[in-house]
């Protein structure tokens, strides 16, 4: 028993030109599941939720099949139509108050439904809507009000009793918890697996992906197609689709460290020159994955090849790189010096665009691992992947070019520059060393781009700037824009900000996390400060004594430590802030400065 | 960091007098022989004569002009310095820089070789081979020099490790730059003030050889030298000629040392920040 969406496709006509809303989507609701919807605004939710109740506005055009139940939807039958709606497919629409009527009280209008689908008499529909508004926690002296004088909140409950009223087979919710406080979302979710143990099937369509995360099954859509299909529970932690890690990175979540940083671009119209053609090619006449210009591991294929979803069951994707692809893998590497064992055995993947934070004390080996991740210290044993490809096999010169793709940022900025060159020239540096594999514009353009991207002036007077006549935060800022100078795609920090005082530390921080997120930047970020990393990263590593003792995404590592030793860091680091408050708020003891 | 060195020189009056005088060494010694009338190899007029407007200092034993002689005495002890010097700090810093660069067994046999030499009192060294080969003013200057690199080689040696583990270095290391870009590029430049005080006090030690040498006669007689000067003027110290015959060349040599020495001490001072003065 289910809805199957098979091969829709939706686009609305406009003067001249029409926009493509859906395309390619083949999606099934099954009854006694929830299947998440989610997106960005404008990406086809809604469109696809009105779809399915044959509910689009006229101007829009729709072909492929809707099945329920195995009998397909008779789309252009409205009588037909309207016999399904409410009864068997219910909808909940967003901007609840502009969708009730306002000459009506709502009590009038839960009732509706009752009267046209099942001729109830007047006294008993009364009835059953006053039970179901009072279910969904409206008090009776509510009831005979009038839209207008109710809440956001409570319009959107009286919406909720409008549309299980039938107590229909399958219910699409879209955005139920938009206008929501906390208490009403939970209602919400009550009402949602209340549904499901009831054997219907709901359809959430959301942008809250903490809502999504609880659903059996989330979609995610962008621009019209879905990207990626994963049970929900995974939503929030395995994301593959570097568009749902994106999508992540821009949520607000409580658990999450880091987020609200958005992603690069903004999504393109998906608009088609003159009339929509039956039968058009998947893609509407663009070719190429939708999400490429946003993408930080586009390759130049994205932008040619038609991509399809792959995979089936629980999780597919639509990636031609099969989703988040790694940048740095790191197979058993480990280092000594001296006898004296750095790193033992470590196995590392970084993956693009992700922000993965090494943390552990001092002499724990954080430095060595990503000084061979970055492949400026080889090591003893082990091998390491670039971008899927084995860098010892390659030639020196291959493996020297290779250098231009990883940046590298230092601790201490006033000594990783040359006080002998002045600003041009400690930029240029990578370019001049690299020069063999640098084609395209000229040296001065690519000083003066990255200068700009690391919020630095350009003018003729500072590129003639020595180092010690700027401050530190500018100096680091320089080394910024050398490490970007050659547009790597990784970049390796290693406590870029722990010589910096907390103001300047906080405007290279947002810098480089902005950085990463417009050019897709992989960045290895190492640091010593837990407050810090738990800013940044996407995931963390713990090192401890030349081994990494825990890896795994950030809000685990913060909320749910898995390693003592990690728990003793955090403990650690909370105490240290409680201790510090604590001097300021207890009371003076009486002593030589403060007399009785 | 750099641009502050001439900053701080032109503030040091040490230096600007040891300039000063090095300039006019300087100016005597390219301007030679337009300041002397005559051949210093002249032996035509009259001997030991008085000073007079014809000749400054008077004339020696043999009637040559003295102030002529001084000025091409000057001119050999100086140049005899520089060959020796820059020779020397040379050696020192290729040494120094192969050492550094080349660890294990390269940097093994140099250090230990400089060990040895520095062992070898060179004085003593550089008598005997002058005294037993006769060698030519040059051919002795590079015996010198050869003697005389490990002291600077063994700095420039620490001072190119140090350099090599420093962060700027292992950035350029680490966007790929070949090891000879690194050295032309990272840690010659820095090895400047270095190579500057080594050069100076190469210099210097070889124009006390060469005075040295000279007086004791070890060197080729024909070949005029401050030191000859001095030696020979010494055979008459009961005439009256300390005035225009021994102290000239005494002065002048002193001059030279002392330059040398003030101008060495100050970029000591100026390149390591331990001897840099608190109130700068």
């Amino acid at each position: 028993m289910s809805i199957e969406l098979h091969n829709i496709r939706v686009s609305y006509e406009q003067s001249g030109h029409s926009l493509l809303a859906l395309d390619d989507l083949h999606l099934t609701l099954e009854q006694g599941r929830v299947t998440a919807l989610i997106g960005e605004s404008g990406c086809g939710k809604t469109t696809l939720g009105k779809s399915i109740m044959g509910l689009l506005p006229a101007r829009a055009r729709i072909s492929g099949t809707i099945r329920l139940n195995g009998t397909p939807l008779p789309l252009g039958d409205e009588t037909a139509m309207n016999r399904l709606r409410w009864s068997r497919v219910a909808m909940v629409f967003q901007n609840g108050v502009s969708t009730l009527n306002p000459a009506y009280t709502i009590a009038r209008q839960v009732m509706e439904p009752l009267r046209v689908h099942s001729g109830l008499g007047e006294h008993e529909a009364r009835r059953r809507a006053a039970a179901m508004l009072k279910s969904l926690d409206l008090a009776p002296e509510l009831h005979e009000r009038y839209p207008h004088q109710l809440s956001g909140g409570q319009i959107q409950r009286a919406l909720l009793g409008m549309a299980m009223i039938l107590d229909p087979e399958y219910l699409i919710l879209d955005e139920p918890t938009a206008a929501l406080d906390p208490g009403a979302r939970a209602l919400v979710m009550d009402l949602m697996r209340a549904t499901r143990r009831n054997g219907k099937g709901v359809l959430l369509i959301s942008h809250d992906l903490d809502l999504a995360a609880g659903a059996d099954t989330a979609a995610v859509l962008y621009q019209g197609q879905i990207m990626e299909i994963l049970p929900g529970p995974e939503l929030l932690r395995l994301p593959r689709h570097p568009y749902t890690k994106a999508l992540l990175r821009s949520f607000p979540g409580i658990d999450t460290p880091r987020n609200l940083m958005g992603m690069r671009g903004e999504p393109l119209l998906r608009l088609l020159p003159g009339k929509e053609v039956p039968n058009a090619p998947a893609g509407g006449g663009h070719t190429g994955c939708l999400f490429r210009e946003r993408c930080p591991q586009a390759v130049e294929a994205c932008a040619r090849e038609a991509v399809s979803m792959q995979g089936n069951g629980e999780r597919r994707i639509r990636c031609l790189r099969g989703g988040i692809v790694p940048a740095i893998v790191l197979e058993g590497v480990s280092k000594s010096y001296d006898r004296i064992k750095a790193l033992h055995e470590t196995d590392l993947t970084v993956y693009n665009g992700e922000v993965l934070c090494l943390i552990g004390e001092t002499g724990s080996g954080k430095s060595t691992l990503a000084m061979i991740a970055g492949g400026s210290l080889l090591p003893d044993t082990g091998r390491r992947l670039l971008h899927g490809q084995d860098v010892h096999m390659l030639d020196r010169k291959t493996q020297n070019g290779l250098r231009a793709d990883i940046g590298f940022i230092y601790q201490n900025p006033l000594e990783a520059v040359s006080h002998r060159l002045n600003v041009f020239q400690i930029v240029a540096e990578p370019i001049r060393i690299q020069r063999a594999a640098l084609p395209g514009p000229g040296m001065e353009a690519l000083v003066v781009a990255a200068l700009r991207d690391a919020g630095l002036p350009c003018e003729h007077e500072f590129l003639h700037k020595y180092p010690h006549e700027l401050n530190a935060g500018a100096v680091q800022r320089l080394c910024i824009a050398r490490a970007l100078v050659l547009r790597p795609s990784i970049i390796i920090a290693d406590e870029p900000t722990s010589s910096l005082d907390p103001g300047v530390q906080a405007k290279i921080l947002k810098m480089l996390l902005e950085l990463q997120t417009e050019k897709g930047l992989t960045l290895l970020f190492i640091t010593h400060d837990l407050g810090v990393a738990g800013k940044i990263a996407d995931r963390i590593a713990v090192l401890h004594k030349g081994r990494i003792i825990e890896l795994g995404p950030a809000e685990d590592i913060f909320n749910r430590p898995a390693h003592p030793y990690t728990a003793r860091l955090l403990q650690l680091a909370r105490a240290g802030t409680a201790r510090s408050r604590e001097m300021h708020t207890r009371e003076p003891k009486p002593g030589l400065n403060n007399p009785v | 960091m750099h641009i502050q060195y001439v900053k701080i020189l032109r503030r040091d009056p040490w230096f600007l007098f040891a300039a000063l005088l090095a300039g006019l060494l300087l100016v005597i010694l390219l301007a030679g022989s337009w300041l002397s009338p005559h051949d210093p190899f002249d032996i035509s007029f009259t001997p030991l004569e008085r000073p007079s407007k014809e000749h400054w200092l008077g004339t020696n034993d043999g009637g040559m002009d003295i102030w002529a002689e001084l000025l091409a005495g000057l001119r050999n002890t100086v140049s005899f310095g520089l060959v020796a010097g820059l020779a020397g700090a040379a050696l020192a810093i290729i040494a120094g820089v192969v050492a550094a660069c080349r660890n294990g067994l390269t940097d093994h046999v140099l250090m230990r070789l400089g060990d040895i030499l520095l062992a070898l009192p060179s004085i003593m060294v550089t008598l005997l081979l002058a005294a037993l080969f006769r060698p030519p003013a040059w051919g002795l200057a590079c015996i010198l020099a050869l003697l005389a690199w490990p002291g600077p080689a063994k700095t420039i040696r620490a001072q190119t490790l140090a350099l090599q583990g420093s962060l700027h270095v292992q950035a350029a290391r680490h966007m790929g730059g070949s090891p000879l870009y690194i050295l032309i590029r990272h840690i010659l430049p820095e090895l400047f003030p270095l190579g500057v005080i080594a050069i100076i006090s190469r210099i210097r030690s070889a124009v006390f050889m060469e005075a040295s040498l000279a007086f004791l006669g070890l060197l080729d007689p024909m070949r005029k030298s401050l030191g000859k000067m001095i030696q020979h003027g010494l055979g008459y110290y009961y005439l009256d000629i300390w005035g225009n015959w021994l102290l000239p060349p005494l002065i002048c040599l002193c001059l030279l040392l002392l330059s040398l020495t003030l101008m060495g001490v100050s970029l000591e001072k100026l390149f390591d920040p331990r001897m840099r003065e608190t109130n700068q």
